[in-house]
């Protein structure tokens, strides 16, 4: 902070407020430690897909992938049934503070994507905490973009064309991925075009000024610690300890490899050099403001592309009150980028009950 | 799309929709939101496509269920038939393009977005026909008008908020027109309306000529000026040749009687359709007017310069064609109301 004044956090977009004194909050669920029912409250979602899947605006096919200590998780891919030919990809991580959601809570979102860039959309359901720590649910993220990859041509894919993508954890999932790709220069997943995070969870120390501003909202500072606490103490812990299936059970010895290699949130990561261009958007009333400008400002710094959304008013996920002005703008703000990345063009908005 | 409401009551099926509805819009009136954010709540609270037009604004809008904008409506309100709201006035409407019954929420949506609307537009927009005096003194006498538009109205006026004016209403051939004037029409043809500020007003009297005909009301705060016009306007259609002045405060109950006849389509009644025949005789009004504004047969017969017996017999035949003597205190009365009634539906002077 530089002993610079902290002032408050900035006002709450007129429209994004007026829905949220409306729209009845769930963070006390979390912050009381009720996390079944905010996972419930969180919502999954299916029922947009299945919606969508029935008008015949899209089609869905779901995967089951194997991962490690006889886990496996669940991937749906979504497609345009009008499209033709090898279409861009887009894999995608959803949100819910590493702790709750479905690979469909953000289903409004995914399924514009396959409706107006006709892209194939692959999203994947992580580990989430505190069950699982940080590095399992980034390791089931980049187990599930290698499939991606490596099945690319079989679901219609051109491989050239795949951004990954993420909102709020999965937006900190989708960053941890790409850096560990680059990092490792891992062969099978050359050629990522692009990443896409939305109000990204980058940052577990919590000392920007956003995060000391944020006490109210959707997503305020106390839900952030905790959740990134419970993500990243799960990596120490036992994490099936809990569990009542054997096959999880996990020597202590693997489990302290594992401690030992724990990924670390992408805001620590010491060089963002040859990360693919990205797209970051945060709302300049969130917690994640700071930690998302901060980001773009070191991708720039390494001489990566970068393009930098700050939406004045925008709380974490404004974008769910589709008919504000402000979500109407990012959701076009995206699809503009996605189309610039994956050189396509996109299709007008249309009503969801419209099949195309 | 994803429906708000929809979304908000799987959430909270318990918390009562119309109490919802209404936190929403107060909440983007406190907010300061603009005439946009009103329209796209409206729509995905209704879930129906909404429409606005205020034509002294110019101003047309539509977006669809989506809160997404479509290409904007025709300026003319008449072809609105959807479930609608005033924004204020007359001139201005929010719709909701509803087929069949229409829910009690989407009444409340209404009702709610007319009046977040209204609010916007007294905050942000100058009337369109603000432009010159006229347009300042249109805001002046536009009952409507919230006490901010009035605000403005005065400062292009030279006007100070706490000044208070007469209005004068004028017959059109008058000579003399004040900076503080506009002409206006009403069913019985066109007058001149004045804004005397107090203080002023002797400059005034003194260029009036004393023929012209003239309504006029005593000295009223700015924000009254639309009612005060209105009373201008009334007791000019009771002025005569021998009583070219009228004064509202003069008029009593029979000025709120006149406020109160709005209903043009009324059939005149049995009074008021005998007096209108007997004043066809071409010396029947002056003679009723001279009656009626004495208290002798004696007097009305000098104010007319006529022999007194000339007035009885011109009473008498009065009376019979009226079908009751005029020369009682009742039948008097009964005169002066059917007099006045007609007095205020002859043309104006042009």
């Amino acid at each position: 902070m530089n002993g610079r004044a902290l002032g408050h956090l900035p006002p709450v977009d007129p429209e994004v407020l007026a829905a949220l004194r409306i729209t009845p909050s769930s963070t006390s669920d979390l912050l009381a430690g009720r996390i079944d029912e905010w996972r419930h409250v969180f919502g999954s979602g299916h029922e947009i897909v299945d919606q969508a899947v029935r008008s015949g605006s899209i089609d869905r096919v779901d995967y089951e992938l194997p991962v490690s200590r006889g886990r496996s998780i669940t991937l749906s891919v979504l497609s345009n049934p009008n499209a033709v030919g090898l279409q861009p990809g887009i894999y995608f991580a959803h949100g819910g503070g590493l702790m709750a959601g479905t690979r469909f809570s953000e289903a409004d979102g995914i399924i514009d994507w396959v409706s107006r860039l006709g892209a194939v959309v692959a999203t994947v359901e992580y580990a989430l905490a505190p069950e699982h720590g940080y590095s399992v649910a980034v390791n089931d993220v980049i187990a599930g973009m290698r499939w991606f990859f490596g099945r690319a041509s079989e679901l219609g894919v051109d491989a050239g064309r795949i951004v990954i993508a993420g909102v709020s954890a999965g937006g900190g999932l989708a960053a941890s991925a790409v850096q560990l790709a680059v990092e490792t220069k891992d062969a099978s997943l050359t050629g990522i075009a692009g990443q896409l995070l939305l109000s990204p969870m980058l940052d577990d120390r919590h000392e920007t000024a956003s995060s000391q501003q944020c006490h109210i909202g959707p997503w305020p500072q106390a839900a952030n610690v905790l959740a990134w606490a419970s993500s990243l103490a799960a990596d120490f812990d036992d994490d099936s300890s809990q569990s009542s299936d054997p096959q999880e059970r996990t020597p202590d010895a693997e489990r302290r490899a594992s401690a030992r290699q724990s990924i670390k949130p992408p805001s620590r990561a010491v060089s963002l050099a040859g990360l693919p261009s990205t797209y970051i958007e945060v709302g300049s009333a969130e917690v994640f403001r700071d930690e998302g400008v901060e980001y773009a400002s070191r991708l720039w710094m390494a001489g990566v592309q970068a393009e930098l959304h700050v939406w004045a008013g925008g709380t974490h996920g404004f974008d769910i009150y589709a008919h504000t002005a402000l979500a109407q703008a990012t959701v076009d703000a995206r699809v503009s980028w996605l189309s610039r990345v994956l050189d396509v063009t996109p299709v007008a908005p249309m009503e969801r009950s419209v099949s195309t | 799309m994803r429906d708000l409401m929809s979304r908000l009551t799987a959430v909270d099926p318990d918390a009562s929709e119309a109490l919802r509805i209404i936190a929403y819009f107060d909440s983007l009136t406190e907010a300061h939101a603009g005439l946009e954010a009103v329209l796209r709540g409206a729509a995905v609270l209704s879930g129906a496509t909404v429409g606005f037009v205020d034509t002294s604004l110019r101003l047309a809008m539509r977006v669809n269920s989506g809160a997404r904008q479509m290409p904007p409506p025709s300026l003319d309100l008449s072809s609105i038939a959807w479930p609608h709201r005033q924004v204020g006035h007359e001139l201005s409407l929010v719709w909701l393009e509803l087929e069949g019954a229409v829910p009690a929420s989407a009444q409340i949506i209404l009702e709610r977005s007319a009046t977040a609307m209204r609010i916007v537009i007294d905050r942000t927009r100058v009337r369109a026909s603000e432009g010159g005096d006229e347009g300042a003194i249109e805001v002046l006498l536009d009952l409507n008008a919230s006490v901010d538009d009035i605000r403005r109205a005065a400062t292009k006026l030279g006007l100070n908020l706490t000044a208070k004016v007469r209005l004068e209403a004028v017959d059109v051939t008058s000579a003399t027109v004040p900076r503080l004037s506009i002409l206006r029409e009403v069913d019985v043809g066109r007058y001149r309306l004045n804004l005397v500020p107090e203080g002023r007003s002797s400059e005034l009297r003194s260029k009036s000529s004393g023929v012209e005909r003239r309504g006029g009301t005593p000295f009223v705060p700015l924000t009254e000026v639309a009612t005060a016009a209105h009373q201008a306007m009334i007791a000019l259609r009771l002025t005569t040749h021998l009583f070219p002045h009228v004064e509202w405060s003069e008029l009593g109950t029979l000025g709120t009687l006149l406020s109160a006849d709005t209903d043009s389509t009324r059939s005149p009644d049995p009074d008021e359709v005998n007096l209108a025949r007997a004043l066809d005789r071409p010396w029947a009004a002056a003679s009723v007017e001279a009656l009626l504004a004495t208290d002798s047969l004696r007097g009305a017969s000098s104010m007319l310069n006529l022999h007194h017996s000339t007035l009885l017999s011109r009473r008498d035949q009065l009376s019979a064609d009226l079908g009751y003597d005029i020369a009682t205190p009742h039948g008097r009365l009964r005169l002066w109301l059917a007099f006045s009634l007609n007095l205020y539906k002859r043309p104006l002077p042009s």
